[in-house]
Order: structure tokens, then sequence, then C-alpha cells
């Protein structure tokens, strides 16, 4: 594992714009805004924003409780896989967090509005703006602090809010507008900006050869109306984690599974989450939509960390039609293998297998050990990261920081260091991230530390290991030419523009 | 200067214990309705009160949570609050003290010797905290005035208990020792609700709290938008 360079920690603090930018935009942070935001009035507005959401939201009561029983004990700063690699104050989540409360205390309280009369505290001004920008940017909102923190303050919940307000004002990465413009008003309905004719290719290609590893007719349906689950999955799983994909299509053929994947909407990714609740509540509504379209009771969510709990703890929140039940394919796959459906031959994966807990599934306590207790079936060598489940480290791309580019030098020398680290410490030869944000931050960090290890999905594995063939024969290599559209082959998948041109 | 201390340890005090625990029951019931609140604007109650409880009960006996994090100050920290907790109701003068001003009578105190050592490691503790927090760059850099004050505040009435509980140092001291302890007990307790030692009744409630503010009431979205006089969301408008 590489070490970290003065030169890699330089590239990891610089902001890849040119200064006049910064200074157009007064915006000193690594991550690309769109053109055009506003820089006049900036404290006035962010005000503005804050009331507005504080009116209509529930924020304004959490805010009001933190900030009366914050201790300031900094258990959350060692907790902190960014602070614990700069060790830099700013890096605290305590302190991140009180910038926010302390606008809170000062602007929409009583006592603060006396206390600054008092004391002549102007508050809010362009450079604690300017300091929010960056920071909430540099959380990757993964809540391992909360579980630090005594008074159980959520920071996580304090960096969304933060981020929501920061939108408001225009101030939010290109990277994930971009992608949830497509979502929202796009041609395509998705982030990737995939188009249909492209995906059911895709899905073709993937049952043709599942065809001949598998030696089984496994199918990914499309709109059946009155499937029990409607399936969604990052669409970027499409392009990117095939195997992934055939291991759930294999699952659910080997457990005679009632699914379909819906045209009109075949995206988990809801960004959202990651910035305004806006966003993250049109989003978790074209998802309901589409199971209402098809009939579907169920909502089946493929491997994805925070499209799992966009899905799982806001869909029904926001829901506009009826409530359902949110099952993550990981939930599927384990209740399917304690009631016996599944055969695995094991003696496929043979090498040593480390898992990463996603940390939008695990910290609640949701999918921790359902996913160990697959691995355990059929990976005889396997070994766990320390620590792991709800008190698991971030990959260092979460917070929808993993979609920013521009700032893979910070993802991958400070944001990801803790977890090269756990990864390098087990000595294992393939890592398990069952996330596509976490799959390509991973994928990212090894590549960058320059470490052997490969990063799969746990379908991935399923897929190889998992027997559907009635001779009992799990896995057929496939030929050659077969992976040509897989691996070298990207030319058949185009990207976007070039596909939707 | 006794007509002082007696007004101090008797009406005075009651009247800061009835601040104290009037301001805590105001706050407490305020921070229930909050959840209420939530809860009832939220689109969806699913909350895991069973895990919560659990959570918030580990905190309590925090064991478990020690060794995970900034250890020797969790440790610390645990003896300064045991100290604090037990020695204000359960030494024996303030046994006495407290059935005579409230009626409260537990009918038991604790050992002289284990007063002291509780005092001693409150005192002892207290100096930690305040020294780790002034050295540890993490914490300095969160800490403002207040978060020093309080500590060194809750730090007089132990100081000045151990003076009145040894002859050779109460030798001439005593009666101020006797004020500074009273009136020191006595603005704790009117700061205690206004104050971020209002924790004392707050602690269990955090992660509730928490818990309901991710529930969101729906549509807010579009009500902020249109309080914010913008007709489109930035999404619907193309780059």
């Amino acid at each position: 594992m590489n070490s970290i360079t003065p030169e890699r920690l330089e590239k990891a603090y610089a902001i890849p714009k040119k200064d006049e930018v910064v200074k157009a935009q007064k915006l000193p942070v690594r991550y690309h805004v769109e053109n055009g935001v506003e820089t006049e009035d900036r404290p006035e507005k962010f005000l503005r924003a804050m009331a507005a959401i504080l009116k209509h939201t529930n924020y304004g009561f959490a805010l009001d409780h933190f900030s009366r029983v914050t201790a300031k004990c900094a258990r959350c700063a060692v907790s902190c896989p960014i602070y614990e690699v700069t060790g830099k104050p700013e890096h605290v989540p305590c302190y991140r967090s009180s910038m926010l409360l302390d606008i809170y205390r000062r602007h929409f309280t009583l006592g603060g509005r006396i206390r600054a009369r008092i004391t002549g505290d102007i508050g809010i001004t362009d450079e604690i703006i300017e300091e929010m920008a960056g920071s909430y940017y540099d959380c990757t909102a993964c809540r391992r602090c909360t579980n630090a923190c005594p008074m159980g303050i959520d920071h996580g919940l304090v960096t969304h809010l933060g981020r929501w307000i920061l939108a408001e004002i225009g101030i939010v990465p290109r990277a994930l507008v971009v992608s949830t413009r497509e979502q929202i008003s796009g041609d395509t309905h998705n982030t990737s900006a995939i188009p249909l004719p492209a995906l059911l290719d895709s899905l073709e290609f993937m049952e043709e050869e599942m065809e001949g590893t598998k030696n089984a007719p496994v199918k990914f349906p499309v709109d059946q109306e009155g499937a029990e689950y409607l399936f969604v999955a990052p669409v970027s799983d499409y392009m990117m984690e095939a195997e992934t994909l055939m291991g759930i299509a294999c699952v659910m053929h080997a457990t005679g599974g009632s699914w379909t994947i819906g045209t009109k909407n075949y995206d988990a990714i809801n960004y959202g989450l990651f910035y305004s609740d806006q966003v993250l509540e049109k989003l978790v509504n074209n998802i309901e939509a589409e199971a209402k379209r098809l009939g579907c009771t169920k909502i089946l969510v493929g491997e994805c960390g925070h499209a799992s709990r966009s899905a799982k703890f806001f869909l029904n929140n926001f829901s506009k039609i009826c409530h359902m039940p949110v099952v993550n394919i990981l939930e599927y796959t384990h209740d399917a293998m304690k009631a016996g459906k599944l055969t695995f031959d094991k003696t496929i994966v043979t090498e040593k297998v480390t898992y990463h807990d996603p940390c939008n599934i695990a910290r609640p306590g949701w999918v921790v050990e359902q996913p160990r207790e697959i691995i355990r079936e059929f990976i005889p060598d396997f070994v766990e990261m320390t620590p792991k489940g709800r008190d698991n480290y971030c990959c260092g791309g979460g917070g929808g920081t993993v979609s920013i580019d521009e700032i893979r030098p910070w993802r991958t020398t400070i944001g990801g260091r803790k977890k090269a680290e756990q990864i390098d410490k087990t000595g294992a030869k393939i890592v398990i991230a069952p996330c596509a944000n976490c799959k390509k931050q991973i994928r990212e960090l090894l590549e960058d530390n320059e470490m052997p290890v490969e990063l799969v999905g746990l379908h991935d594995l399923i897929y190889k290991a998992l027997v559907l063939s009635p001779d009992g024969v799990a896995w057929r290599e496939p030929e050659e030419d077969d992976f040509d559209w897989m691996g070298g082959g990207e030319e058949d998948f185009k990207p976007p523009e070039e596909a939707k041109a | 200067m006794d007509a002082l201390i007696e007004f101090t340890t008797g009406p005075l005090f009651r009247l800061a214990f009835a601040i104290c625990l009037f301001g805590l029951v105001r706050v407490l019931l305020l921070s229930v309705s909050d959840i209420y609140m939530m809860l009832r604007r939220a689109g969806e109650r699913n909350v895991p009160w069973g895990d919560l409880f659990r959570t918030t009960v580990s905190w309590f006996v925090p064991v478990k949570h020690i060794p995970k994090h900034r250890t020797m100050y969790s440790l610390v920290s645990i003896l300064f609050h045991a100290g604090l907790i037990l020695v204000p109701l359960f030494y024996s003068s303030h046994v006495i003290l407290w059935d005579k001003n409230t009626g409260l009578s537990w009918g038991f105190w604790m050992p002289q010797t284990l007063a002291h050592i509780l005092t001693l490691t409150t005192i002892g503790g207290g100096i930690y905290l305040l020294l780790a927090r002034a050295l540890n760059d993490a914490s300095r850099h969160i800490s403002r005035g207040p978060d020093y004050f309080f500590v060194s505040l809750l730090l007089v009435p132990f100081i000045t208990g151990i003076f009145m509980t040894n002859v050779v140092l109460a030798a001439n001291v005593y009666q101020w020792m006797m004020m500074l302890h009273a009136l020191s007990a006595v603005l704790i307790l009117v700061l205690i609700p206004f104050t971020k030692i209002a924790h004392v009744a707050l602690f269990p409630l955090g992660r509730y709290i928490a818990a309901a503010a991710w529930k969101f009431p729906k549509g807010a979205g579009d009500k902020v938008m249109a309080t914010l006089g913008r007709e489109k969301m930035r999404e619907e408008i193309p780059a």
C-alpha cells in the first residue's frame, strides 16, 4: 500500500480550479459547481433558505436539542476517518456541526439574538458559508461519529441539512446536480443517461452469457405486470457491474422469484439523499409510481447502500400512493439461502475474502449479519475487517462524494485511507462491497494505493458459485468472445452522450 | 455570616431547587413534545424504539463504549460524573439538607470514606477533563468559554467541601468556605436547566430526537421552494 507522500497530500488538498474561477464564484472548494452560482448577499440568502427549511421541516427541533446538550468531548473526532488521517481540528465532526448550530442559536433563538446584541456577534458571514461549503463535502455523512457521541448528536443529520441549505443558494457539486437533472427532467430518467434500448441490449447480452456459464435459462423480466417485486438497481451497474446483476438474476431464477425491471424507471440511485430533500422525495416517488404502474407490491433494491436506504427509510415516508415493503437484495438472498433454496459450490472461491459494510445499510443495523452468513456458506477463507458492522469505516466515497471525480485525490489519499489500511491488514485478495458507490471508491482506492486486491460485489461471487445447472456444475468458463461486451469491449456500451446521439 | 449561610442553605436553596426542578421538567416536556410534533408532521413514523432504548441504556453504563474512543478521557469522565451525582445526593450532611428543605428522605447515606474518595475523584477528574480539553487539539478547537466555565464551576462545591470536612484546612476559613460551597451549589442548581448541564435530564432523549428528525414531512421541499419564491427546481431547468 502506498504511503501518504507530501506530493499526494498536496494533490489531495489542491483546488482543481483556476484562481479566477474560485474568485468569481467566491468558493474555495475542491468540487465544481454549476456556472452562474450567485455570490451577492450570500449570508442573507443562506438565512432565508434556512428559515424556509426550518419552517417546513423537523430539523429545527433537532438543532435546538443538539445545541442544548453538546458536550464538546471530541470523542467524535477520533471516530472520524477524515480527522483520524488529517488530524486537523476543522475535520472534527462536532466542529463541523457547530458551524450550523451556532448559526441556529445566533439567528433563530431569542437567547442568541439577545446575546448577539450584548456581544456584538454579527453571526453568519461569507467566510463561514465558504467554510461550510468545503466542510460539508469533506464529510462523507457516514455517521460513524454518531455512534461515538454520548449525547446521540447526529452529525450526519446536520451535514445533511447543511448541504440542503447550501444547495438552496446554489452551492452544490455539479456532479450531483447533473445526475439528478437527467433523472428528473432528462430523456432517459436515469443518472447515467442510459437509453432504454441500450438497457434492453445489455439485459439480452447478460441472458446469453448466463445461458453459457450457468447452463440455465436465466431471464431478466421486463415490465412484467403483477410481479411481486419491482427491481431497481443503481443504473451504473448495467454498464459496470454486469456480474452483480447476473448474480442477482441467478438468485431470482433459483428461488422462482416473481420480479421485474420497469422500463419507465430502472435507476435506484437517489442523490437527493446527499443534498436536497425535495430531490430525494421526487426520486423515491418515481420508484413508487413505477411499482404502482406494474402492480408490484414490494421494492427490491440491488447492491447499493444509499439507494437501499433512500427507498427503505424514505419511500414510505414520502409515499403518495401506497405503502410497500422495501427489501435489499442481500436480505432476499439470505432468506432464500436460509430456506434452502440456494445450492453453492464451495470450491469456486478459494482466495482469502473480506467484506466491507456499506454505511447506509450497516450503520442502522439493517444489513450486517445477512451477507456474512451468505459468505460463510460458500467461501471457506473469510476474514473480517476491524472494526466492522455498525462500527465500520466509510470507504471514503460516501455522501455522494464518490461521484465527484475532481476530488478523487482527496478521496483516495485522505477519505479512504482508513479503509485502505483495513483492507491491507486483512491480507485478503478479494474485497466484497455490495454497493455501487463503495465499489467505485474502493476500486479507485486500490488503484491509487497500488494494492493488488480485487473488488467485487457479493452477487458477483454468488453468480460463480451458485449451482443452477441440472448437472450440478456451478460454473463454466465463458468463451473469450462472450466477455467482449463486458471487459475489453466497452465500445458496445457507448458513453451516455454518444449513445443518446 | 451565620444568618446568611442559614438563608442560603434554607430558602435560597429551596428556591434554586424549585427553579432547577421545574426548569428541567419544562425542557424535558418540551423535548418530548418536540418528538411528538416531529412524528406527527412526518410521512411515516416507524421509529426503532427498542433499538434506541437499548443504545441509550448502554450509554448510562458506558462500559462497552470506553475502550473505543479516548479511553482515558471516557474513564475519567465516568468517575467525574459518578461523584457529581452521588455526593450531592447521598453525602450525610446533604441527606439531612434534602430532608430538611424538601422532605425528600433517602433513609441512608453513603460512608464518609466513599464520599471523600468520590469528592477527590471528581476534583481530580474535573481538572483532568479541563486539561484534556485545553491540551487536545480537537477538543480545544471546538471548546468555547462556557465549556471551561461550567466544569470549573461544578468543581467549586467539591473543593470547598474538602476544606469544610478537614479540621486543619477549615481552621480559619470554615464559614467562608461554607458560604462559597452553598452559593456555588445554588448557582449550579439555577443554571442547570438553562445551560448545557441540562443534559442531566435531556441526555436520554438525544437518540430519539435524531431518529424522529430523520422522519421528513411530506412535500416539505416543494413548500420550501414556494416560500423562497422559486417556480422550478434547479433540476428542472436545463444547465
